[in-house]
């Protein structure tokens, strides 16, 4: 049992960070936390400081791989999180302009540039309906 | 004239006139065989090759080090004419440090002694089985000779061509994994970097973000266009799309002059590609042009052709990197318009509260559950994305956080889960734990390549064994140290070194050099066994501190006559006083006579810091290395009354002290120290022996012996090495030496067939023994031996297949 722990004790740290921010959110325990440091402890920063513990352990777990992978999802979320609160014209218009390159691409014989298109205009047509169900949903 | 020449006709002339000045340079001449062979190699094969246009280079020019990394083809018919006798293509001082590499195609028969001795002709050629692969010979020595003799029968159809062509990439790929039997420690480390960024490369990240960056650049080159085809307010007009496209009137005056600069570079880069592309495949062929662009923005092949001379690809280099430097210039203003746009929505955006309420603890419960199922090392992608969400919801609601409220049954609902999750995740942790390993399969030869040759880096998958490997050869065949088939041997055992007997027919397989020395402690057969005859880069001496005298490999001499030299022990190398240069002694006045008999006197006063003579033998001229460093090993004894013991040993007069401390072996431990000698400036003629005399600053121990071992020099490089204490001279005693992967010695015995072999190993090791059991075609099943290691943990994530014959193939095209 010993070497169980002792096999995945970052894992059962990582798992103890993320149950105690579901802790944090239910409780005020922010309150307790300041109450022993002595000052003034937002919710938010307590999370933050567990955040940034939870990606050094990931970090820790998954060395390069991970350390390579966080700005390219930072960029990724960033661009989709354009897309989502972009006007959903653009979407739609960027997809038709897509879907039209897409055999011209064909016919000079540039299929790699094509098959960006393609992809290109599938991707934003999910965009544009993701928009239509969801933005209302969630945002203001 | 000057009102002739107005602009518009100049800017026609400019291009014209380039093509004139291209097509000067294109000037085509008659293809003779030689220079047919060569565009072979060079297009076909992707060797360097070393042109001689008959006109300015010579074959001398190449020896002399002009052809620097390139291959230079010859042909055998040719070579006499071409005046390279064999004995004029051995290395000069200047072809030596650039390297010999040739590549001579038999179209007659040929003979050769240098720099080993073979003949061909156009269908065979003949040497020594070591050399030939795949039908033709192959040497490529650490003394700088890289030799490919092909008789011309393999490129005559595309058929043996096309199997010529696949040896050549497995010799290539085989070369790169030879590294690892040199440095496999480094090559492992190499290879998993590389492993990671190429891992990364495919995964959905890095597929995520290259999508993303694609769609970002559309949006930062069709915003003005979007924008205007999204217009409610009027009409679109033929004229609204013609001023998207007025440069004049949508870009300032700096980005207008970057986007004529840029246009005409592109021109003039398109009208030098289509003549490269004329000069190379004889037409305009725009795939041809692709792909010689991306080829010359690979910096690691810029990198190569600079150093060999290729100014032409580099320049090209150049010139695209400066039309894509003014493209990215041109494009940023449009690049920190969209972001800023898109910082602003995003910024603000406002989420709505019922939204925050349940999307945080839902995003932590899936969290929750992928860290507790899941291999978090596969997985880390998601759990970061879910951290950035979560982030992001935060970072939009910081201010409203601690105006959530939960109910309490919300609250357990919440807690209940989540315990769940992590309770169900430790508990089928537990069960795999105790859970026999569900082990995967997969072939040995992992690649598609038509042909490979051993060396062979195998990578391992997690629980992954190996699927039947039926194998025969006249080789044998190593996984890491472990010898997994030997031909005309019946079984094959594994053992550890300290258990070395000279009997039998056995491999020693080289290894840490702790690992050996302490072997060499514990086993006095393997220590004699282990002796070298000849000098090479790793000695063992008596310390020179704590025992004055006492060595055991001391020459005294009396005023450089040698009458007085004694021979202490004969086991460990004696030095006949022929061997010592008296001349640096003559002016000895005291004279310090050391007996085999008095052992241990008292050490005399002398002035003199001891010193080191090393005798580099200068086979190469270069050997590669600035400075010359010693790593001194010497065994750090603890005391332990009850297990340790000395006991002497050695024979004949011998007083070689082996510490026969079995149990206490395990309490000494083995302690290394590196020191620069002196830096080493070169030999000043090849194969002219060179000595260096330096001050030689042991450390202090205790230990009956100090080894050394010379860093980086070849065994070969080594011609002798003295050590000169006060008046004596101390001969060293030479051991095996090699570096990475290797047999160290060995020893067949062939009046015994099917007798078995023992493969001893230094450090750690499982003692694999199996019979070599062959099947109906005669072959033996490898996998089981090898899964065998696998399942013991011993081979695990990158392991190397070999064999003592370079280049075996192990797949045939």
């Amino acid at each position: 049992m010993s070497s169980l722990f002792v096999e995945y004790k970052l894992n059962i740290l990582l798992i103890l960070i993320f149950f105690l921010s579901l802790l944090l959110f239910l409780f005020p325990l922010e309150k307790t936390l300041g109450k022993i440091l002595k000052t003034k402890v937002k919710k938010s920063h307590a999370f933050f400081a567990l955040m940034i513990l939870g990606l050094l352990i990931i970090f820790a777990l998954a060395k390069l791989s991970a350390v390579f992978s966080f700005p390219m999802l930072i960029f990724s979320l960033f661009v989709f999180l354009f897309g989502f609160l972009s006007d959903r014209k653009y979407i739609y218009l960027l997809a038709l302009i897509s879907l039209g390159l897409t055999p011209i691409m064909l016919i000079l014989k540039m299929d790699q540039i094509a098959e960006f298109f393609a992809q290109t205009c599938y991707l934003l047509l999910v965009l544009g309906v993701l928009k239509d169900i969801f933005y209302e949903k969630i945002f203001e | 004239m000057k009102k002739y020449l107005n602009k518009g006709k100049f800017k026609l002339l400019i291009p014209i006139l380039f093509i004139g000045v291209v097509a000067v340079f294109l000037t085509s001449h008659a293809q003779t065989k030689l220079e047919y062979y060569q565009k072979v190699f060079e297009k076909d094969f992707g060797f360097e090759i070393y042109k001689q246009d008959g006109k300015e280079k010579t074959i001398d020019d190449f020896l002399a080090g002009d052809g620097k990394g390139k291959h230079l083809v010859l042909l055998s018919s040719s070579v006499p004419v071409l005046g390279l006798s064999p004995r004029r293509a051995e290395p000069t001082p200047d072809s030596a440090h650039s390297g010999l590499n040739l590549i001579l195609i038999c179209d007659s028969p040929f003979s050769s002694d240098f720099p080993v001795n073979f003949s061909c002709d156009e269908n065979n050629v003949f040497s020594d089985k070591d050399y030939l692969v795949g039908g033709f010979l192959r040497i490529n020595s650490e003394q700088n000779i890289d030799l490919w003799v092909i008789p011309e029968s393999l490129l005559l159809t595309s058929e043996k061509r096309s199997e010529t062509k696949e040896f050549f990439k497995a010799i290539a790929k085989s070369e790169n994994t030879s590294l690892a039997l040199k440095n496999p420690e480094e090559l492992k480390k190499e290879e998993s970097s590389r492993e990671v960024l190429g891992n990364l490369k495919e995964s959905t990240v890095f597929e995520t973000f290259s999508i993303s960056i694609s769609m970002f650049l559309v949006v930062v080159l069709t915003h003005h266009l979007l924008k205007l085809l999204s217009r409610e307010d009027k009409k679109i007009s033929f004229l609204d799309i013609m001023d998207l496209f007025n440069v004049n009137k949508n870009i300032p005056l700096y980005q207008r002059i970057i986007f004529f600069g840029t246009i005409w570079l592109i021109v003039i880069y398109l009208i030098l590609m289509s003549s490269v592309s004329i000069k190379d495949v004889q037409k305009v062929d725009l795939g041809y042009i692709l792909s010689y662009s991306t080829d010359c923005l690979n910096l690691k092949k810029v990198i190569t052709s600079s150093s060999t001379g290729g100014y032409f690809r580099l320049m090209i280099f150049f010139y695209e990197a400066v039309v894509i430097t003014l493209i990215l210039v041109l494009l940023l203003p449009s690049v920190v318009k969209i972001f800023k746009s898109a910082f602003f929505k995003i910024s603000h955006a406002a989420i709505k509260p019922e939204v925050k309420k349940y999307s945080i603890p839902i995003l932590i419960l899936i969290s929750l559950l992928i860290a507790s199922f899941v291999d978090i090392g596969s997985s880390y992608w998601f759990l970061m994305l879910m951290m950035l969400i979560l982030a992001f919801i935060l970072f939009k609601s910081k201010s409203d956080l601690d105006f959530i409220n939960y109910s309490k049954k919300e609250k357990t609902w919440y807690i209940c889960t989540a315990l769940l999750i992590v309770g169900i995740g430790f508990l089928l942790k537990v069960r795999e734990k105790n859970v026999e390993i569900a082990y995967g399969e997969e072939d040995l030869i992992g690649v598609v390549d038509e042909a490979v040759v051993l060396p062979y880096s195998k990578q391992l998958g997690e629980k992954t064994l190996i699927h039947e490997y039926n194998f025969s050869g006249s080789w044998p065949v190593f996984v890491d140290h472990y010898l997994v088939y030997s031909p005309n041997h019946s079984r094959v055992e594994n053992k550890n070194a300290k258990d070395f007997k000279k009997e039998g027919s056995f491999y020693i397989q080289n290894g840490d050099l702790e690992d050996i020395i302490s072997a060499i402690y514990s086993n006095e057969t393997l220590a004699n066994e282990l002796i070298s005859t000849t000098p090479t880069n790793f000695f063992r001496i008596k310390p020179l501190r704590n025992t004055g005298n006492d060595f055991g490999e001391v020459v005294n001499f009396v005023n450089g006559e040698g009458s007085g030299a004694k021979k202490i022990d004969e086991a460990e190398g004696v030095l006949n006083s022929e061997n010592i240069d008296s001349s640096d002694f003559n002016n000895s006045e005291n004279i310090f006579i050391n007996t085999s008999e008095d052992s241990n006197p008292a050490k005399p006063y002398t002035a003199q810091e001891p010193k080191i003579r090393i005798t580099f033998s200068c086979k190469r001229q270069d050997i590669g290395i600035n400075d010359i460093k010693a790593d001194f090993y010497y065994l750090n004894e603890k005391e332990d009354g009850s297990n340790g013991e000395k006991e002497v040993f050695g024979g004949s007069g011998g007083d070689k002290e082996v510490d026969k401390n079995e149990e206490g072996n395990s309490e000494n431990k083995i302690e290394t120290e590196s020191k620069t000698l002196f830096y080493f400036p070169g030999c000043s003629k090849m194969g002219v022996p060179q000595t260096y005399e330096v001050e030689f600053d042991t450390p202090y121990t205790d230990s009956d012996y100090l080894f050394v071992k010379l860093n980086d020099v070849l065994p070969e490089d080594i011609e002798s090495i003295k050590i000169i204490n006060g008046y004596e001279i101390i001969d060293p005693v030479y051991f095996l030496s090699k570096d990475g992967y290797g047999v160290l010695d060995s020893q067949e015995i062939t009046t015994f067939p099917n007798s078995p072999i023992v493969n001893y190993i230094f450090g750690d090791s499982y003692d694999l023994s199996f019979d070599i059991v062959l099947n109906e075609d005669e072959k033996f099943d490898i996998s089981k031996p090898i899964n065998e290691l696998i399942k013991e943990g011993v081979l695990k994530d990158r392991f190397l297949i070999w064999s003592t014959k370079k280049y075996l193939p192990v797949r045939l095209p």
